[in-house]
């Protein structure tokens, strides 16, 4: 398995230069338009996390994100040194509620959840690593 | 992302083309609003050319619905199945009015 290596800066910019690799990788591997536009949301949603929360100074930092495939098997990586944020265990929103009283924090990762077939994430030398996996279902 | 838009006979077209997202939800926003600030209170979102949507642009949706709320209709359109897989997910689908 070969993987994709792209390394992004802390900029909101940088989120579409890192989608934008991700859908052509997955255009590359013929991958349905569902499935990219599902890891589309979730690259999104997760950098954007990283981006606007994960920094307490206003340095510059590298993600580096990793795409492999096997078949129709997508993984993706993102490992950042922002504080430790395990997306898994974030309270999970509630999507019952009506719309004056709807907030929209948490619902970026409610989203991911949703839509990703499995996430892993671990703590690794001060570094957090969450990998995504997504299964193309179009037969 | 590019946006353009309409007038039509009750309602203020909007259409969006490729995704809505981080980087360009404050764009829409903003051209939304600028729409509303001209007196323009019925507004019909056409998706026709979006390709997804993230959590980013429901926070348009949810912001031009409140703008909205009493003064006129925010109506969305044209979504392909992805988008409202989105919708429905995040248990926007039932909040908004869409055709």
């Amino acid at each position: 398995m070969v993987a994709t290596t792209i390394i992004i800066k802390n900029k909101d910019e940088e989120i579409s230069k890192a989608v934008e690799s991700v859908r052509k990788y997955l255009k590359h591997k013929d991958f349905s338009e569902d499935c990219e536009c599902s890891l589309a949301v979730a690259f999104d949603e997760m950098l954007s996390n990283i981006i606007h929360h994960g920094y307490n100074d206003d340095s510059e930092h590298s993600i580096k994100i990793t795409l492999s495939s096997k078949g129709k098997d997508f993984i993706g990586t993102i490992e950042d040194d922002a504080v430790a944020f395990n997306p898994l265990l974030h309270p999970e929103a509630d999507t019952s509620l009506p719309l004056s009283e709807r907030k929209i924090g948490g619902l970026g990762i409610h989203l991911v959840r949703n839509m990703m077939d499995k996430m892993e994430y671990k703590r690794v030398q001060n570094k957090n690593v969450l990998t995504l996996f997504k299964k193309d279902e179009r037969v | 992302m590019r946006i353009t838009k309409k007038k039509a006979e009750n309602t203020t077209e909007v259409f969006a083309e490729g995704a809505i997202d981080t980087l360009s939800s404050p764009k829409l926003l903003a051209f939304i609003e600028e729409i509303i600030a001209s007196g323009e209170y019925n507004i019909t979102v056409d998706f026709k050319g979006v390709d997804y949507v993230s959590s980013a642009g429901l926070k348009v949706f949810l912001s031009v619905s409140r703008m909205l709320e009493g003064k006129g209709s925010l109506i969305l359109r044209n979504m392909n199945s992805r988008i409202k897989k989105v919708f429905d997910i995040t248990g926007f689908l039932p909040l908004f009015n869409i055709q």
